[in-house]
């Protein structure tokens, strides 16, 4: 469905040139929720971006690579072609409900633009089409809804309206960017829900990219985790979460409080901070953090290797798997 | 003996009205007012922590700003030490403003971008405390070293900092005047986690060596979870269960409480998977038109007849957690 080949992007600032995804490999397969974890600067948005062909031009530029979307080459395509599988074959939700939608134009201005853009389909159809998506999404009052304005709304109602305009032309592939990230719980929870509905039941490919370990455990089928612009580690929920081998996996598993936790237990957070990116070199980023570091790990980049056909890794002193089921 | 009391507290801001309503035969009901905190009654201990949680909207930031005196209650007490903290004049409660302090959520906007570290850390101390300059510097060097950051940094602005840091110099503005309660407003929701976990360790050291109490309001239950001592539940400006952490974790006796931590995504798949989630009908409805009756029953999943004429009170049930739930035993 969707392969992304040693995908390469920088960034041209003031300060330099900054590697913000450094040869990432991945790959969707149809019908599948690939989960993409990683804290803010870790390349997980950029190279999401990337695929849709969003990037800030001329700022920021794809170096090398390939992404292959459903078998064509979408990082040579011109944007007139590309603006014809965005939003129909491939569409993304945004993080932020509140500034995502135009607040000027009413819900259904915003949806009906979306399918006249890419069908022939009559107005009525159309506004068919709409309420169709929205019944399903639970929206109440669905014809009501069409005739509001963004700010009449709730956060999770325009997290609604997001995704309904993200379904409309029953997509082969949606990003979901961080959808719940501004929500309260109970609404991330419906929200959820309705992502695991979709995929069922239109066999809609998913890629959510969160930084909630929590939200990749119940939803995803495989997990990638990026640090600094790179994938350090990846494989199948389970594999990824009870057998984890890379040291800033488990890290980031054991500094997430847990509901099983008493009050006054101790996190173990990962030292440091961050790296910035712009001195990431031909090393493992993460060496200066991890308590597993050594002198190889400062001067040379980690291969990946493979554990099993559904768990690689790139780190030279993995963590030893913790057998857990 | 309780360091911080709060009986009934009540913020009631009056609706808007439109140009038009102010025409006479448009006149709607002037009477309309949101309920942001309507009755609330908590009290915490010294070197306490007590949990405010709640969707947002659930009046629980405007609680923690009218207890500082950020924002002029409608009614109910609140008193520090046995001392009454409201109605007072502005210069009567800056002097106690010293005991109370508070951290807010965004560490990028709460931090003035032009003063340096070191003047944001004096401010309180001059303002409050009235500190020479000797005795200033002397304690935003103590400050740093609480705060676990290193002093040759004094001189940097706040946008030379990561995140985290900033969040620290946050902390340390809060301890300089020596305060006895701090309010945390969310202070790790902006932070990425392995950051977060590095504040909510220092927060509960802090705790330890000044004996501090504090009132950690947050959205993240399992955040709430490893800091607080106990834990209040609010729902459209009342608190509808208050309960010894462990036991409102492992036995929530209001349906919103259950509702609430059934949406928790739990990091770990063979859990999540096997999860039953109870969900919650609609959103939460304005608090200008508070349903009647238990505010909760139009979300409610196990509401009765009497729940939409009845409003429950905050009562003891039999595990020893109060509740505001008529069915709650």
């Amino acid at each position: 469905m969707l392969e992304v080949n040693n995908l390469t992007v920088e960034f041209h600032t003031d300060n330099g040139v900054i590697r913000a995804v450094d040869g990432v490999s991945f790959h969707v397969r149809p019908g599948e929720i690939l989960g993409i974890v990683g804290e803010s600067g870790s390349g997980k948005s950029v190279s999401c971006l990337a695929i849709m062909g969003l990037l800030q031009k001329p700022a920021a530029r794809i170096v090398s690579g390939s992404i292959r979307f459903m078998g064509k080459e979408l990082t040579s395509m011109s944007d007139e072609a590309l603006r014809q599988i965005r939003g129909r074959d491939l569409s993304i939700i945004f993080q932020d409900p509140f500034t995502s939608l135009n607040p000027y134009l009413k819900i259904s201005t915003q949806l009906l633009e979306v399918i006249h853009y890419h069908s022939s389909l009559s107005k009525t159809e159309a506004f068919a089409r709409c309420i169709e998506i929205l019944d399903l999404l639970g929206v109440p009052d669905a014809e009501v809804r069409m005739d509001s304005y963004p700010h009449q709304l709730s956060g999770g109602l325009k997290q609604r309206i997001m995704i309904a305009m993200s379904l409309l032309l029953e997509p082969k592939l949606i990003i979901a960017d961080e959808p719940t990230t501004a929500l309260d719980v109970t609404i991330q929870a419906q929200i959820l829900e309705l992502l695991k509905k979709i995929n069922s039941l239109k066999h809609t490919s998913i890629i959510m990219i969160t930084h909630d370990l929590g939200v990749v455990a119940g939803l995803c089928d495989r997990v990638q985790v990026m640090y600094a612009g790179r994938v350090v580690e990846a494989g199948s929920t389970d594999e990824i979460f009870y057998k984890t081998r890379h040291p800033y996996t488990r890290g980031l598993l054991d500094s997430i409080p847990s509901l099983e936790m008493k009050v006054g237990d101790r996190l173990r957070p990962i030292p440091g901070s961050p790296p910035d990116l712009s001195r990431v070199g031909e090393f493992c980023a993460f060496a200066e953090r991890c308590t597993r570091a050594t002198d190889q790990c400062r001067t040379q980049r980690p291969p990946i290797s493979t554990e099993n056909e559904h768990h690689s890794y790139a780190c030279f002193n993995p963590v030893a798997s913790r057998g857990v089921a | 003996m309780s360091l911080l009391d709060v009986r009934d507290l009540k913020v009631h801001f009056p609706v808007p009205q439109s140009f038009l309503s102010k025409i006479k035969f448009w006149n709607q009901d002037p009477s309309r007012v949101v309920k942001a905190v309507d009755g609330v009654s908590f009290s915490i201990a010294e070197g306490e922590t007590l949990g405010l949680v709640g969707e947002s909207g659930c009046g629980k930031s405007t609680t923690a700003r009218t207890i500082l005196g950020l924002i002029r209650a409608t009614g109910g007490s609140v008193s520090l030490n046995g001392e009454e903290l409201l109605g007072q004049t502005n210069a009567d409660f800056r002097n106690k403003r010293s005991k109370i302090q508070m951290v807010f959520q965004n560490p990028f906007s709460s931090l003035n971008p032009r003063l340096t570290v070191r003047e944001i850390l004096e401010e309180p101390l001059k303002s409050l405390l009235k500190q020479d300059r000797k005795a200033r510097l002397k304690r935003v060097g103590e400050l740093m070293e609480i705060v676990q950051l290193d002093s040759r940094f004094l001189d940097r602005y706040p946008h030379e900092f990561s995140g985290g840091q900033r969040q620290r110099i946050n902390i340390a503005r809060a301890l300089a005047v020596k305060p006895r309660l701090v309010v945390l407003d969310e202070p790790v929701s902006a932070l990425d986690v392995s950051i977060q976990a590095q504040i909510i360790n220092l927060l509960q050291d802090l705790q330890k060596e000044f004996q501090l109490s504090y009132l950690f309001i947050a959205h993240d239950l399992s955040v709430v979870k490893t800091l607080s001592h106990r834990v209040a539940v609010m729902y459209l400006g009342r608190i509808v269960e208050i309960h010894q952490t462990d036991k409102l974790y492992a036995g929530p006796q209001h349906p919103y409480t259950q509702a609430l931590l059934s949406a928790v995504p739990v990091p770990d798949p063979h859990q999540e998977r096997a999860r039953v989630r109870i969900p919650l009908q609609g959103e939460i409805p304005s608090p200008i038109d508070v349903p009647r009756g238990c505010p909760f029953h139009p979300r409610c999943h196990k509401v009765v007849d009497e729940c939409r004429r009845v409003v429950p009170t905050l009562l003891k049930k039999q595990n020893g957690a109060e509740a505001s739930c008529l069915l709650a035993l």
